[in-house]
Order: C-alpha cells, then sequence, then structure tokens
C-alpha cells in the first residue's frame, strides 16, 4: 500500500506537499479558533471565500485567490471584535448570518451564469488534487509563518486566546493581536479553499485542534499535536485514497472524523476511570 | 489634580504617564504623594452606550480601594479601563510611571475567561500571569510554586482548572495576579458566589498583601461590611456618577442610600470598627454580612 503512495510521489508531489503545508498552516491556526470556542466563525470565513471564488467567475475578474482571500479576511475581521452583548447583534447571530448569506450567494450568483457552478460546486465537495510548485511553495511559506508565531509568542498567544481581558491587563494590544489573527486566519483560509476547496480546508482548520484539545491537559501542547495530527492524518488518507481510489480529501476528512470520536471516547474514558 | 504640567498627553482619549509627576513629587519634602493612578473628567462606554461620565479619581500607594454600587452602574466598567481593556471616550487615565509597562499590575476578574472547553491546568493558568515579564525558566517556576504555596493550592497545580471547586478557582485567580508581583492589584468582586469560610480565607490574604507589603488595592464589591472593616477610600457609583474619598468622608449613611435606595445605619463594633445596617422595604433591620 505504502509502495504503491511512493511511485505515485513524482507525480502528485506538489499536491502531497501543498496539502501537508496547508494541513500544518490550518491546524496550527485552528487551535486559536477551537480555543476560543469559534468553529462557526471559521465555517463563516470558509463560505465567505468560496463567494469570492464565485464572485470572481460572475465578474470575470481572473483573480480567485485575491477575491477568495479578501473575502475571508473580511469575514475574519467583521466576526473578530464582536461580542455577545446583552441588547443588539449578537456574535452568533452575526456569524450565522454570514455563513447563510455566503453559502447561499455563492451559487445563486453563478446559477444563471454559463460557467462557473459546477467549480463552485466542486470547491464545496474538495478535491486537494492539482496543486502546482508554486502553490506549495506558498503554503510551505504559510506553515513556516504559523510555527514562527508559536515559537515566538507562544506564551501571549496562550494568554490572548484564553483570556484577552488578563491579556490587556498584562499589557498586550489586544485589539491589535485579534486584528492580526484575523487577518492571517482569513488569508490562510481564503487560499486554502481555493486550493484545495471547503471541506479539506476546514476539515484541516477545525478537526485536529478539536482531537488535540480531547488529549491535551493544556493549550501550549496542543499547538505542536494538532498539526502532527493533521499531518499524520494527511499522509494516512493519501495513502488510503491512492490505494483504494477514493478522493483524497474527503479520505482525509474523513479519517480526522473518526479520529476525533476516538479523541472524545479517550477523553470519557480518562475522566471515568481516572476522575 | 495638579498633573497637567508634567503628565505626557496622548491624542484624544486614553492611558497618560504620570512618572515625571511622581519623581517631582518624591522630591518634594511634604504634600500628599503623587497618585499611582489618577483618573482625569473620564467617560467610559460600549459604542454608543455611556457608562460613566466625567468620572475623576486619585489612588495612592497603599490605599485600599473599594468600589461600590448596585448591577450595572459601572464598576467593572471602570476597572476595566485602569487595565486598559476599555479605552476612554473622552479624558485621560494616568498611570504612575512604573505601571505604564504594567509589569507591576495584577488583576483577578470575578470570574475566568478562558472558554470552559478549554484545556487547562492550574500551574499553566498561574504561569500565564508571567507573560511580558520576561523571567526565566526557574524564575518563574519559583514563583508559581511562592504564589501556589501563599494561596494554599499547590496540591492541586497539575489538576484541570474546571475540576475545582469555585473558591479554589479564586484562589488560582488571586495566584495568577500575585505572581506577577503587583505594587497594584486590582480585584473585581472575587468572592461572589463563594460560601463564607471560603469568602473570608480570600479577604484576609488580601487585606494581609495590603496591610504587610504595601500593595495598593483597589476592590470592587457589593457588600459594605468589606468596605467598612477593610477600605481606606470607597467610590460609589450611582447613575453614571462616581462619589469618591476617604471612608470616612464618602462612607456615610447619606451616600449610600442615594446608592442603593435603602436606608443604611452605621455604626462602630467593640474594635471601633465601622458596622453597617441595613434597612431594607419593610422597615425591617438586617445587618451586612
Amino acid at each position: 500500500m505504502i509502495s504503491g503512495f511512493l511511485e505515485s510521489w513524482p507525480l502528485f508531489q506538489w499536491t502531497y506537499l501543498a496539502a501537508l503545508a496547508l494541513a500544518v498552516a490550518l491546524s496550527t491556526l485552528g487551535v486559536v479558533v477551537v480555543t476560543r470556542g469559534q468553529v462557526f466563525i471559521a465555517a463563516a470565513i470558509s463560505q465567505a471565500s468560496l463567494l469570492g471564488i464565485a464572485v470572481n467567475l460572475w465578474l470575470g475578474w481572473g483573480v480567485p485567490a485575491v477575491a477568495a482571500t479578501a473575502f475571508s479576511g473580511a469575514a475574519a475581521l467583521a466576526t473578530a471584535r464582536r461580542r455577545n452583548h446583552r441588547a443588539g447583534v449578537s456574535a452568533d447571530e452575526a456569524t450565522g448570518w454570514l455563513f447563510l448569506a455566503c453559502g447561499s450567494l455563492a451559487i445563486l450568483v453563478l446559477a444563471k451564469q454559463p460557467v462557473g457552478l459546477k467549480e463552485v460546486q466542486a470547491m464545496m465537495a474538495s478535491s486537494v488534487l492539482g496543486s502546482s510548485a508554486g502553490d506549495a511553495g506558498m503554503f510551505g511559506l504559510l506553515a513556516l509563518g504559523a510555527v514562527g508565531l508559536v515559537l515566538g509568542a507562544r506564551q501571549r498567544l496562550v494568554l490572548l486566546i484564553t483570556d484577552a481581558t488578563m491579556a490587556a491587563a498584562v499589557g498586550m494590544r489586544v485589539g491589535l493581536w485579534v486584528m492580526g489573527l484575523a487577518l492571517t486566519l482569513g488569508l490562510v483560509t481564503g487560499l486554502a479553499v481555493r486550493a484545495t476547496g471547503l471541506l479539506f480546508a476546514f476539515g484541516c482548520l477545525v478537526l485536529p485542534p478539536l482531537i488535540a484539545k480531547n488529549l491535551c491537559r493544556d493549550v501550549a501542547p496542543m499547538f505542536w499535536v494538532a498539526p502532527l495530527v493533521a499531518v499524520v492524518s494527511v499522509l494516512t488518507g493519501f495513502v488510503l485514497a491512492h490505494h483504494f481510489d477514493f478522493p483524497p480529501g474527503q479520505v482525509v476528512v474523513a479519517g480526522l472524523a473518526a479520529a476525533l470520536l476516538a479523541a472524545w471516547g479517550w477523553r470519557e474514558g480518562r475522566e471515568w476511570i481516572w476522575g | 489634580m495638579n498633573l497637567s504640567s508634567s503628565i505626557r498627553l496622548p491624542l484624544g482619549g486614553g492611558v497618560a504617564e504620570v512618572g515625571s509627576a511622581a519623581r517631582a513629587s518624591e522630591q518634594r519634602p511634604s504634600g500628599p504623594a503623587a497618585p499611582v493612578v489618577a483618573v482625569e473628567q473620564v467617560t467610559l462606554g460600549y459604542g454608543r452606550r455611556v457608562v460613566l461620565r466625567d468620572v475623576s479619581l486619585e489612588i495612592r500607594q497603599g490605599e485600599f480601594w473599594c468600589l461600590l454600587g448596585a448591577n450595572g452602574e459601572g464598576k467593572t466598567t471602570l476597572i476595566k479601563a485602569l487595565l486598559g481593556a476599555v479605552r476612554p471616550i473622552r479624558g485621560r487615565i494616568a498611570l504612575r510611571g512604573d505601571f505604564q509597562n504594567r509589569r507591576r499590575l495584577g488583576f483577578v476578574p470575578q470570574e475566568t475567561e478562558v472558554n470552559p472547553s478549554a484545556p487547562v491546568t492550574v500551574f499553566a493558568f498561574v504561569s500565564g500571569g508571567l507573560v511580558g515579564l520576561g523571567v526565566d525558566r526557574a524564575t518563574a517556576e519559583r514563583r508559581i510554586r511562592t504564589v501556589l504555596d501563599l494561596m494554599g493550592i499547590t496540591a492541586l497545580r497539575d489538576r484541570s482548572l474546571w475540576a475545582l471547586s469555585g473558591g479554589q478557582r479564586q484562589r488560582a485567580l488571586v495566584a495568577r495576579a500575585l505572581v506577577r508581583d503587583p505594587l497594584l492589584l486590582i480585584v473585581d468582586e472575587p468572592t461572589a458566589g463563594l460560601d463564607m469560610a471560603a469568602s473570608s480565607g480570600l479577604l484576609e490574604i488580601i487585606t494581609g498583601l495590603s496591610r504587610d507589603k504595601g500593595i495598593t488595592v483597589v476592590f470592587v464589591t457589593h457588600d459594605l461590611s468589606i468596605a467598612a472593616k477593610r477600605a481606606s477610600h470607597v467610590g460609589l457609583f450611582k447613575g453614571g456618577r462616581l462619589v469618591a474619598g476617604s471612608l470616612e468622608s464618602t462612607f456615610t449613611a447619606e451616600n449610600l442610600q442615594r446608592t442603593y435606595g435603602v436606608t443604611v445605619e452605621l455604626g462602630r463594633d467593640e474594635h471601633g470598627l465601622m458596622t453597617v445596617h441595613a434597612a431594607v422595604g419593610t422597615g425591617r433591620r438586617e445587618e451586612s454580612k
């Protein structure tokens, strides 16, 4: 099984490398999303990037990556500072609106167009095949940036995402950090959705951190466990997909979903046995 | 307040520095010490909703301030502004120079803001208080051990924060603030929801820090007896306004009635400490907790 996968390496090497680099970048940023309890926001941002791609096709701009990141960046910024106030539009309401509006508009703007609709529908289903050397290089840089951020500012990052008021109290510029993280999330998600589709991008963004959350006793080690889980899952998924001739993106996400079930079981069992 | 000649003024509302004012006052042989915190004509709110209007306050080294008022009157908003988490709409909050980078400022919130589904051990939670101090691993370990000992939660250091009782979690919150070795400790209703023993233990620790180490304390509470017995100064919040001053001049029956809308009787116990009795609605007299 593994030798068959290795034989396919020369043909799909850039796809494999791009997917691995994206898995590292997305799962590292996903720790921020999951720890702050913003899984739904991540879904809305992913949908926004899909709308960006649809609008790009509709208007014939010819810059899908720019459109995807612009829309996801705007969605990330729109949801970044919104809190659940006692009155007015809550964060959940705004996120829900964004998710549904972007999801429906992405289809509607192309419904009467001769081209594009199938492309958007394929992106919703996800396909990781077809990445170029340029994609792999760009996603490699994003992965290095994400890992560099964690290496350089892990303690600050952990405090910010677990307790923003305390972070402000110790002198961190919380507003700038939150905006910076939102823009980074929008950028990476937008590029990931453009390259691999909604399912793979969203799956790698939230599932590895959710698995890590159930395996770790603190937030800090989640920043290492989540990318590790993502890399192992992507490699395993690709080997299985190649062997059984299944679409690789779906196999990776299904594997991660199964691993999350196992992690929930592990956590429940651990609490039941040790309290 | 005569700080205007030495304060570094920001453009618009914000936090300024009174470091030069503090140094200047240290050279003066007499007169009141420079404030650690000076709040000047500050208006605070969220969006278009104004919570506090034209509030002024001066807090000096070693003072124990209690901020009192009904729910929603702006106590927590003011301390969030002191912490830099809420920016003034108008006016200025000036921190003494040595607090500008907030290295010696500790904050104890009413409850932790940590997402309850996030995994956090007590040790990791307390170590969050060291962010920005640049201490090495050995110093960090020593400081954490010291504050866990002080708060009596050393045995819980590897436990999940969510497995602790309310009182133990409050102690972890205080430990996280104390690990910064603060000169100014801002405390937001730490005894809310605690039983009498846990509440009393926590209050003793905080009062002891103020008394023995000269730490300046800003303490938000609903409990008038805490103010009566432990505060040197009080701030009373009502209708977006603040009445602030020493305990003797400000903690009066008239001011308390204006703040809470009920008749309050003040007295003295056998040790000379102030006692509080609130006559609630029907005229029944109740001693405050």
